[in-house]
């Protein structure tokens, strides 16, 4: 067991869970807020969300690997200031998701450990959410969660914003940001009581042609 | 290009060779021709940087595990109306399922598609390289591509990865002057042609079904009914398949999405025909 211990491991769980859900004209992405280490138990800040924003109202959620997330955001912003100088504007959000990809991608052989949420309002003014695996494949979805307490998360967004859970859905009425605001403030409560990386407190960002809004609250410090 | 270097932006700059001969010095890795150092491909590099990549990404050993998405069932055969291409859409990372809406069916152009089965990322990044291929060919040669040179230009493309763990089983199937093509292309590098293939952990129980139906003269209803059945027993016996069946006919038209059902439905639907 010693042995084992002893090998070398690239790649630190700093644990953090994020989740977005996308509507008809609007996306709400959020976070906890704490830092911790998986194989030491120890909290490093409670004060760290893990919510980026990266220009044009769009947002990226980006838990795992803490080293990894921060060079993550230091390319994708590199890419878009690139972008932005190349061709006089902003990067579209389709555009975004698409050069996250290929920038996850380019890490094949070594893969940057992070767990990617992209948000962001699309062309055509509807919120568009798209969900990525550590090396870059990717989907446009309308509700995600990942991190570590992603397996609590997903299925109450599943049964509350996918309602699969219900016979008639097309009974139910259309999912507006402030339900969805409260549905994740729940889920987040519960998400901090059963998964031991996850507390301290919840940061939600608001994305809709406006712009970008934030929330906070708090959550068990334990 | 100094912002790059500065934030030590692992892109190698075109006429910078050196790097990537070097690399492969260590790794033995054989230059593909039609390797493009372009910042808009962005090509992996990286390989070899760590001896024994394994415990990182197999259980076992302290510490995360890097998980990618995997699993699924996918087939394509050919019958005297074109192509039947049928799919799962479930991705699963270890255990956990990360998407029950997967595409797994990329579309290269009109009148050609690549399936997915093995690495997610990989297909995906590999398809749209080979998408952008495709379209170079049509611009530069003012006609479409053969299904056999897309699909060769796709095997010579992870062929020059051989032995960097790429994961990828995807079926090329499209409609060219020679009619319907259908080739299976694999991340060891293997191509070959052929008239009906399944790949992917559910294909031994979609085979089992093929194998006993399948005919050169079925319809085109008959052919659809008999793909999803086939990934439909896939998906009850393995777990690693699943989500909604998405069905497609390849004709001289090009590619056409036909239905998407949820296997669960369907499942129901033969079930009660038992009765």
């Amino acid at each position: 067991f010693l042995m084992s211990k002893s090998r070398f491991n690239p790649y630190e769980g700093n644990g953090g869970t994020t989740a977005g859900v996308a509507g008809d004209d609007f996306v709400v992405m959020a976070s906890d807020t704490r830092l911790c280490e998986e194989s030491t138990y120890v909290v490093s800040s409670r004060n760290y969300p893990h919510l980026y924003d990266l220009g044009n109202s769009s947002v990226l959620a980006a838990a795992g690997f803490n080293g990894d997330v921060i060079q993550l955001i230091k390319l994708l912003y590199i890419h878009g200031r690139r972008y932005l100088y190349q061709f006089n504007k902003e990067m579209s959000i389709t555009a975004r998701a698409s050069l996250l990809e290929r920038v996850l991608y380019q890490h094949r052989g070594f893969p940057l450990y992070v767990g990617n949420l992209l948000g962001g309002m699309d062309e055509e003014g509807r919120g568009a959410l798209f969900s990525y695996d550590p090396v870059g494949s990717y989907e446009r979805i309308s509700y995600i969660a990942d991190g570590s307490a992603a397996a609590i998360v997903l299925p109450f967004l599943h049964n509350q914003v996918g309602l699969r859970n219900m016979a008639d859905a097309g009974a139910a009425p259309r999912l507006t940001k402030e339900r969805t605001v409260q549905i994740l403030k729940d889920i987040f409560v519960s998400a901090a009581e059963w998964d031991i990386h996850c507390g301290d407190s919840l940061l939600i960002k608001m994305i809709t042609k406006e712009g970008v809004a934030e929330e906070t609250m708090a959550l068990r410090t334990d | 290009m100094e912002l790059f270097r500065e934030a030590g932006f692992p892109y190698k700059i075109e006429g910078r060779q050196d790097d990537r001969r070097s690399n492969n010095s260590t790794t033995g890795r054989p230059r593909c021709p039609f390797d493009e150092e372009d910042i808009n491909s962005l090509m992996p590099i990286n390989f070899g940087v760590i001896e024994n990549k394994q415990h990182f990404q197999n259980e076992g050993g302290p510490g995360p595990r890097i998980k990618m998405n995997h699993g699924t069932t996918t087939l394509a055969f050919k019958f005297q109306h074109g192509i039947a291409v049928v799919v799962d859409s479930r991705a699963t990372a270890g255990s956990f399922i990360s998407s029950r809406t997967v595409e797994k069916v990329l579309a290269i152009n009109q009148y050609l598609i690549g399936t997915m089965a093995g690495g997610a990322a990989d297909c995906m990044y590999w398809e749209r390289i080979l998408a952008m291929h495709c379209n170079l060919y049509e611009l530069r040669n003012k006609r479409r591509i053969s299904v056999a040179a897309a699909s060769k230009i796709l095997c010579n493309l992870v062929y020059s990865y051989k032995g960097s763990r790429l994961s990828l089983g995807t079926m090329i199937a499209g409609w060219d002057s020679k009619g319907p093509g259908l080739y299976y292309v694999d991340s060891d590098g293997t191509r070959i042609s052929g008239n009906l293939f399944s790949v992917g952990s559910g294909s031994p129980y979609a085979y089992s079904v093929l194998d006993t139906e399948y005919r050169w003269d079925l319809s085109v209803d008959e052919a659809l009914d008999l793909g999803q059945k086939a990934v439909v027993g896939a998906t009850f016996r393995d777990s690693a398949s699943g989500g909604f069946i998405n069905s497609y006919i390849i004709n001289a038209d090009g590619w056409k999405h036909i239905s998407h059902i949820d296997c669960f439905d369907l499942i129901q639907k033969y079930n009660s025909k038992k009765k």
